[in-house]
């Protein structure tokens, strides 16, 4: 990337919403449905049908304005957005233009070590279009309407984002957001979330925005930042060789990792956006807007800044924990018990309960594996009651069955040995069989004393101190 | 506001004959100036009219209508979708 140039960048996030059914008629809104089996008469825009709001969409619109710290305009209506393709067969897209469900709001990111914040334009709820299925052997394009009518959120961003680094973040963090408030399913990769990227560069200092270009149809992480790493190299590279640039739309080729001329600003549509007329406006009570925000979850991004500043996570295991709900409620609901220290656990929500929860394939929350289990053995671990090595003992059976950790330590014999003259005997034994070892622990190879505590544990079938073991074998060392 | 019918004709995907040009320039110019006096009615600028209000729907599944039904009046259909035209936009 040129150095001389800031990359500025504005994102334009749909996803849908986890209704129940569509936005303006009953019918189900599920995904992978045998196709056109979820359409009536209005989601297939036949003439003499009128929509009807679902409240549910209006509800969830307003809690993810909340999360975006938005106002929420209680008086607001809907808008025809007129087009001509065969993906909305009413040849309008019924969305909101001048009056946003919400608006003005902003949203926090954490970016290396800087939170930065991006305005949030606004919120608009509107309906999602027919699926288009490009398929030669049958000489023409099938439309398949069960998406069509499925709710979506708009979100547009201000063109705060300084680097694709900056957009991929924020559209995670939005997407987790949505997870969070329990709205979206938020699988890119059934389509549930999609982005369109709006790029500009100009000379670092320059107050003037430059030309902006929207890249269209991004539907992925990667995709994401690759289209504006690709769209601001090729600005650059236009303006650099004295070039102009214009406003138009290019579409993102994931496959390909490049975009391609859609349409120039001369062939831009003119949508003729005016009020829904088969609609009519609808106000939502104050109260309704108060309970919304009141029911707001702590976000990830506030848990994450929680997790480093009162748990003394660092900010990797902080984000990883924060930046995914189920880790996140588990640790929660670990903490909540009291009994237990931060960092322990958070080393076992991040280590063995997530390597079985992946290797089973299923969230933490539906393993066997008890709150009270997992903090009662890691307390026994705190007290010095049990190594680390027999934890593991222990949590290969409270993964799966609902027992008292200390009664497995009772009735396995895993109790840490600290009684230091059990433990002397082995660290004897061992310095007895590693006369190698100790010679170059002596040498100055002091990296040996882990091998060599590694030995004594094992002898103790894990169940000696290491600590205590460590500071038994320097001093048996020494003084030999 | 000026009217380009060369654009607007381009944009409907319409055809219009050089010569006729001029003459819908000056008819849609006509309707346009009349069009443009509409915000000046009483009334005209309230956006969202909170007297006269809609209510909302429960989000409660309503069987859908059959496949059969809805694609009936298609002309062509193929693996149960409607057929157009290849189209890529």
């Amino acid at each position: 990337m040129n150095n001389k140039y800031e990359i500025v960048v504005g994102l334009e996030v749909h996803a849908e919403l986890s209704t129940k059914t569509k936005i303006f008629c009953g019918c189900k809104n599920e995904f992978g449905a045998e196709v056109n089996t979820n359409v009536c008469p209005v989601c297939m825009g036949l003439p003499g049908t009128l929509p009807v709001l679902n409240e549910k969409v209006v509800e969830y619109g307003i809690r993810m304005g909340h999360a975006l710290n938005c106002t929420i305009n209680r008086a607001t209506k809907h808008d025809r957005k007129n087009y001509f393709y065969a993906d909305l067969p009413k040849a309008y897209q019924t969305t909101q233009d001048d009056v946003p469900l919400c608006a003005n709001g902003y949203l926090d990111i954490l970016v290396g070590d800087e939170t930065r914040r991006i305005g949030i334009t606004r919120l608009h709820i509107e309906e999602d279009t027919a699926k288009l299925i490009h398929a030669d052997e049958f000489g023409g394009t099938l439309i398949d309407f069960n998406r069509c009518g499925v709710p979506l959120i708009e979100i547009v961003s201000e063109p705060d984002m300084r680097s694709a680094e900056e957009a991929k973040v924020y559209l995670e963090t939005l997407r987790t957001i949505l997870l969070y408030l329990g709205i979206s399913d938020a699988k890119m990769q059934e389509g549930s979330i999609r982005a369109d990227v709006n790029v500009s560069v100009r000379p670092v200092g320059a107050k003037e925005y430059g030309v902006r270009v929207e890249t269209k149809n991004v539907s992925s992480f990667s995709g994401v930042y690759n289209a504006i790493v690709y769209e601001a190299n090729r600005q650059i590279e236009v303006l650099e060789n004295g070039g102009e640039l214009f406003q138009e739309t290019r579409r993102w080729d994931d496959a390909a990792g490049k975009n391609v001329l859609m349409r120039s600003k001369e062939d831009a549509q003119d949508y003729r956006y005016f009020p829904e007329p088969d609609l009519l406006g609808y106000v939502i009570p104050e109260e309704t807007v108060e309970q919304l925000k009141a029911e707001l979850p702590e976000l990830p991004v506030q848990k994450t800044l929680r997790y480093m500043n009162e748990c003394g996570l660092s900010r990797a295991d902080a984000e990883t924990i924060a930046l995914s709900k189920d880790k996140a409620f588990f640790f929660d609901a670990c903490m909540a018990t009291g009994k237990c220290g931060p960092k322990l656990l958070s080393n076992w929500v991040l280590g063995e309960v997530t390597r079985v929860a992946n290797e089973r394939r299923c969230e933490i929350s539906e393993l066997p594996l008890t709150v009270e289990n997992l903090v009662d053995m890691i307390a026994l671990i705190e007290n010095k009651t049990i190594s680390n090595a027999a934890a593991k003992t222990v949590f290969e059976i409270i993964v799966d069955k609902d027992e008292k950790p200390a009664d497995i330590v009772k009735a396995k014999g895993l109790a840490q040995i600290s009684d230091s003259s059990a433990l002397q005997t082995i660290v004897d034994s061992v310095i007895a069989a590693n006369e190698k070892a100790i010679n170059d622990y002596k040498g100055g190879r002091t990296n040996v004393l882990g091998f060599l505590v590694g030995q004594c544990m094992k002898q103790s079938k894990g169940q000696g101190n290491p600590a205590m073991f460590k500071d038994m074998m320097i001093a048996a060392i020494e003084n030999s | 506001m000026k009217i380009d019918i060369r654009h607007i004709a381009k944009l409907s995907k319409l055809s219009i004959p050089e010569d006729q040009i001029e003459r819908f320039e000056e008819e849609m110019q006509a309707i346009l100036s009349m069009v443009e006096h509409l915000p000046e009615i009483e009334g005209s600028a309230v956006v969202v009219d909170t007297t006269n209000t809609m209510e909302l729907r429960a989000d409660e599944v309503i069987p859908s209508a059959s496949r059969e039904d809805m694609l009936m009046n298609a002309p062509q259909v193929a693996a149960g979708c409607i057929v157009m035209p290849k189209v890529v936009e």
